[in-house]
């Protein structure tokens, strides 16, 4: 060594001692006023790190900063850390000691455990840092995670974690010691899933779990420790020589590796290596390749031969998910995680077996791949357009990690939400509750759990529970960084919608929309995606401005993409279909053929994209009166959209119910009914028995029986339709009406005028009413009916009357017909068989055709 | 009053010679235990605490040391140790072959499994060390190589726990700093 380079090594160590006598706000302080030659800083610089570094030669970092004992633990007792006392030692780790410690309230005292970490903050940013992971970790308020009460930084510099006393064992020694059953292991291990799922919905990840951080408490309940505080680790220390927290045997390979952005899937690992010890005896064995040795080989090893047989099959599957080496490859989320051990649990067949002849119900996503796919879109966008959003300055100041994150709680919340899974789950507790009860008449039996809509209610849950989290955290975690904020808003906004949650979608999509313009300008594609999602909302939500905003839409992609780029296309075809129920249908059909071939070319002729934009173009089509040429485009359509999404896609129900009108309208009304009766089970399914889109497909499915005069057989079908329509648009809705009339007739058909009647007025005192006039003239006629069966001569002839104007504009001449037919009988018919010439209305009905029926129910 | 006690004394005087004879007495003293337990087996373990307490034992036996007395023997202990371990690696690095892996238990309770491109590595930050602050070096020598905690050297200098803890924390980070 020369000795200028001795003499600056000699200058940086006696700043550093100097350092050392400081805490580490004060710390960071001077090492900013220091002034100092570069070789001198640079030197320094080394030190520090050095200094925080762990290295096996010398032992773990700054073990005990700025004049502490070493280990010798008893000095420390009695010492006063914030406002907590400590009491005693509870255990060392490599990087932070946990002692009990005592806090005097006024006539009480609290007991907690404290966690010392094993370094200095370094700078003011890093106790930023530190202080924000600590505010939102106390947010984490579970049953199975120890609560953070407090934390700081104590005077000397160490931070500090003030965390629940659990008073309880590690959950492999109590398993062991319990001799608890393979059932008891598993649920415990389901309650650390739900911990750990609730965490990941705060967008907080563990990364350390083990069963060194999981304590049995005294209730047999299983406690999730230390939640989180491998990142504040990682995050608090100098970022040049970050060295991560993890224990051999329980870290995922990304961990192993060094890797940096960890995601969720490292707690999928974890979980599945703590059940991999609590069922095998051990954590995951690796063989020469890295590959994980099956969980039952691994127990026969061990000498257990038992736990061999129980682990063979179904557990085995389930460990080597949850363990895979590629995150990728994993669990997609701890809720489906969770997920298969229930069915485990349950005897039912788990999906970490893809070969199996089982089929995945309910999975409401799968199902609606429509969204869906503009949602996989969206990821792809957020994940490849990482450089992009760098490039506009948005993402420089955040951190890697911070995206990263956006990126697992996507992905996760994804992965988790499976409201058909979970109606299952409300099905099967709901017959167990049931059927423990004194014994149930089977008819009430059969209502009871056919009748009840388990996924709706499963949806109401989602949305209540965890969907409103997911909004409030992805608002606060990200305060600062507008770019993040909108794309998590953004999914959000597109589950809401692929839950046809679209009330609560909204205002969720138009902040989502509202902050991608302000941070990417309006050129932006995502900017535009984010766009095209607000005018389909706006379709569903059937609001005034749909129309102007799906043409504000195609004139930005136009002016910012070009005529020619699919996604002006995709607009193109938008438009288009907000179109097709407006006066203009002959514009969205040039619309929509002028999109196709664009669609087809960009994204094939079996894309989900080109199969919607024909089947509205087949729509358009109808809407003109034009069965003739829709039904192929339809037919189309189904199958492209079926090959590329699935038969149980929404569109290919949609489509099939579209179709099967046109077969009525084209004069094969068995047929159309033929289809919708095979229809209506695939809308429950998919869209539960409560979705107007369901309800609607009943009311259609009752048409037939109704026109054919068998009223009896129409009647709970139309009953079911109209109620439901009652509770889920309310009762000025145009289609509740409508069902409301349908129901009226048949009453009245059935010889239940009074009934029919009171319908009819309450329809016909909607506000709403004049929305659709052409039930108008078909309630007035079937009032004059209903009188008439009572035997109301005059009140009859008086609503004939007002049927007659009001079929003339808009004109409907087949019902002008009708009505004066009836008007003429009523006058011809002596008075005393008024009364049972409607009770035969039979007639008079088949001889005209009924109301002129719509694609949106008639 | 024994030999080694006797030259102790001397040391603590100043006397250079008598720091060295002490070295010439604990060195091949903790070579030959150490070597004993490298041919107890395979997966030997050197746990430098215990063979710093056995030389100690067999040379100082019962007899109460002074306090600076003490801080020299364990000193020159440390200073034979690092030798006999960084001898040793080298013997096996020359024999180009693995011989016996050394499990080195180091002070502070850590184990570390060593390799001897670590140990040689130690040995020449050390160098560096000695070259920039001596007293540093011996420090780290002493926790490292004779597995003595911040406490045992504060009460062996008479010195502070805090400013032995600080001074270890220097002589880290400069090792670490050149072990980078």
């Amino acid at each position: 060594m020369d000795p200028a380079e001795r003499d600056q090594w000699r200058e940086a160590d006696r700043h550093l001692a100097a350092l050392l006598e400081l805490d580490g706000a004060m710390q960071a302080r001077a090492l900013a006023g220091l002034v100092i030659e570069p070789g001198v800083r640079e030197k320094l610089g080394r030190l520090l790190a050095g200094n925080a570094r762990d290295h096996p030669l010398l032992g773990g970092a700054a073990r005990e900063p700025a004049g502490r004992d070493d280990g010798a633990d008893e000095s420390r007792a009695g010492r006063l850390v914030g406002d907590w006392r400590l009491t005693g030692v509870l255990g060392h780790g490599g990087t932070a000691s946990v002692w009990r410690a005592e806090r005097s309230g006024h006539d009480y005292t609290h007991a907690a455990a404290v966690k010392l970490l094993h370094q200095v903050l370094a700078d003011p940013a890093t106790e930023a840092r530190f202080r924000r992971e600590r505010q939102i970790l106390a947010r984490l308020d579970h049953p199975h995670i120890a609560r953070l009460i407090d934390g700081g930084i104590a005077g000397d510099g160490t931070p500090y974690l003030v965390m629940a006393l659990v008073e309880g064992e590690r959950i492999d020694q109590w398993c062991d010691r319990e001799q608890a059953s393979p059932r008891q292991r598993v649920e415990l291990a389901l309650e650390v899933c739900e911990a750990t799922a609730y965490a990941h919905r705060q967008l907080v990840i563990h990364r350390d779990i083990k069963p060194g951080n999981i304590l049995v408490d005294g209730q047999g309940r299983a406690v999730l420790l230390d939640f989180g505080i491998a990142r504040i680790q990682d995050d608090t220390r100098p970022e040049a020589t970050v060295t991560r927290a993890f224990t051999p045997g329980y870290a995922a390979p990304e961990q192993r590796a060094g890797r940096s952005d960890l995601g969720t899937a490292v707690d999928v690992y974890g979980l599945g290596a703590v059940l991999h010890r609590l069922l095998a005896g051990s954590p995951p064995q690796l063989d020469a390749r890295d590959g994980l040795v099956a969980p039952s080989r691994s127990a026969l090893m061990a000498g257990s031969e038992a736990r061999a047989r129980l682990l063979r099959g179904d557990l085995d599957a389930i460990l080597a998910r949850a363990l895979e080496n590629d995150p990728g490859c994993r669990y997609e989320s701890v809720d489906a995680l969770a997920a298969d051990l229930r069915r485990w649990l349950d005897h039912r067949p788990v999906a970490a077996r893809p070969r199996s002849s089982w089929r995945r119900l309910g999975k409401l996503l799968r199902r609606n791949p429509l969204p869906s796919a503009l949602a996989t879109a969206c990821l792809g966008l957020a994940l490849a357009g990482t450089a992009l959003l760098v490039r506009n300055q948005l993402l420089l100041e955040q951190h890697a990690r911070e995206l990263q994150s956006v990126v697992d709680f996507q992905s996760a919340m994804f992965g988790g939400l499976d409201a058909g899974e979970l109606g299952a789950r409300l099905r099967g507790g709901f017959v167990g509750a049931l059927d423990s009860q004194a014994p149930l008449d089977p008819a009430l039996r059969e209502e009871l759990v056919n009748g009840t809509d388990f996924t709706g209610i499963a949806v109401d849950l989602l949305d209540a529970t965890l969907l409103g989290e997911a909004v409030a955290a992805a608002r606060e975690r990200f305060p600062a960084q507008p770019a993040i904020r909108a794309a998590l808003l953004q999914d959000l906004a597109t589950i809401y919608y692929q839950l046809f949650r679209f009330d609560a979608a909204r205002p969720v999509q138009d902040e989502a929309s509202a902050l991608f313009l302000d941070t990417l300008g309006p050129a932006h594609p995502r900017t535009l995606a984010s766009l095209r999602q607000q005018v389909w909302l706006a379709r569903d939500l059937g609001e005034d401005g749909e129309l102007e905003l799906a043409e504000r839409s195609l004139a930005l992609h136009r002016r910012h993409l070009g005529e020619r780029d699919p996604a002006t296309a995709l607009a193109m075809a938008d438009l288009g279909t907000v179109l097709i129920s407006s006066p203009d249908t002959a514009r969205a059909e040039t619309l929509l053929r002028e999109a196709l071939p664009v669609l087809e070319s960009a994204y094939g002729a079996v894309s989900w994209q080109a199969a919607l934009a024909r089947g509205h173009l087949g729509m358009a089509l109808a809407q003109q009166g034009r069965h003739a040429e829709a039904a192929p485009e339809y037919e189309a359509a189904i199958d492209a959209y079926s090959r590329a999404r699935g038969a149980r896609a929404v569109a290919v129900l949609e489509f099939r119910n579209l179709l099967a009108w046109g077969h009525g309208r084209l004069g094969h009304p068995e047929r159309a009914h033929a289809e919708y009766q095979a229809l209506h089970p695939l809308y429950v399914e998919v869209f539960g028995r409560r979705d107007p889109r369901t309800l609607n497909l009943l009311n259609n499915v009752a048409a037939w029986p109704r026109r054919a005069g068998d009223h009896a057989g129409a009647e709970p079908l139309q009953r079911e339709a109209y109620e439901g329509m009652l509770r889920a648009l309310g009762p000025a809705h145009p289609m509740t009406v409508r069902m409301q009339v349908n129901l009226a007739e048949i009453a009245l058909h059935l010889g239940r005028p009074g009934e029919a009647r009171g319908l009819l007025e309450t329809a016909l005192a909607q506000p709403r009413l004049g929305d659709s006039a052409t039930d108008l003239p078909r309630i007035q006629s079937l009032l004059g009916q209903a009188a008439q069966a009572s035997g109301d001569l005059d009140a009859a002839r008086e609503w004939y009357a007002q049927a007659w104007r009001s079929a003339a504009s808009p004109s409907q001449p087949a019902l002008q017909r009708e009505v004066a037919g009836r008007l003429s009988a009523l006058d011809a018919t002596p008075p005393g068989q008024a009364g049972e010439a409607a009770r035969r209305p039979a007639l008079a009905v088949g001889t005209a055709p009924s109301t002129d029926p719509s694609p949106a129910g008639d | 009053m024994g030999e080694i006690t006797e030259l102790l004394h001397s040391a603590r005087t100043g006397d250079g010679r008598a720091l060295d004879a002490v070295f010439e007495r604990v060195y091949p003293l903790l070579r030959q235990i150490a070597g004993a337990r490298l041919r107890g087996g395979a997966e030997a373990t050197l746990g430098v605490t215990a063979l710093v307490h056995e030389a100690y034992l067999k040379l100082v036996g019962a007899e109460q040391l002074e306090i600076a007395s003490h801080h020299h023997f364990l000193a020159c202990a440390a200073r034979a140790m690092r030798q006999i371990l960084i001898d040793h690696a080298r013997a096996r690095a020359s024999r180009r072959r693995g011989g016996d892996a050394v499990h080195i238990e180091f002070g502070g309770g850590d184990l570390a499994s060593v390799t001897d491109t670590d140990l040689l590595d130690l040995d020449a930050a050390l160098d560096r060390v000695d070259e920039i602050h001596p007293e540093l070096r011996k420090l780290a020598e002493m926790r490292l190589f004779a597995g003595l905690t911040l406490a045992e050297l504060a009460a062996s200098t008479g010195r502070s726990l805090r400013s032995v803890n600080r001074d270890w924390q220097r002589a880290r980070a400069l090792l670490a700093a050149h072990l980078a």
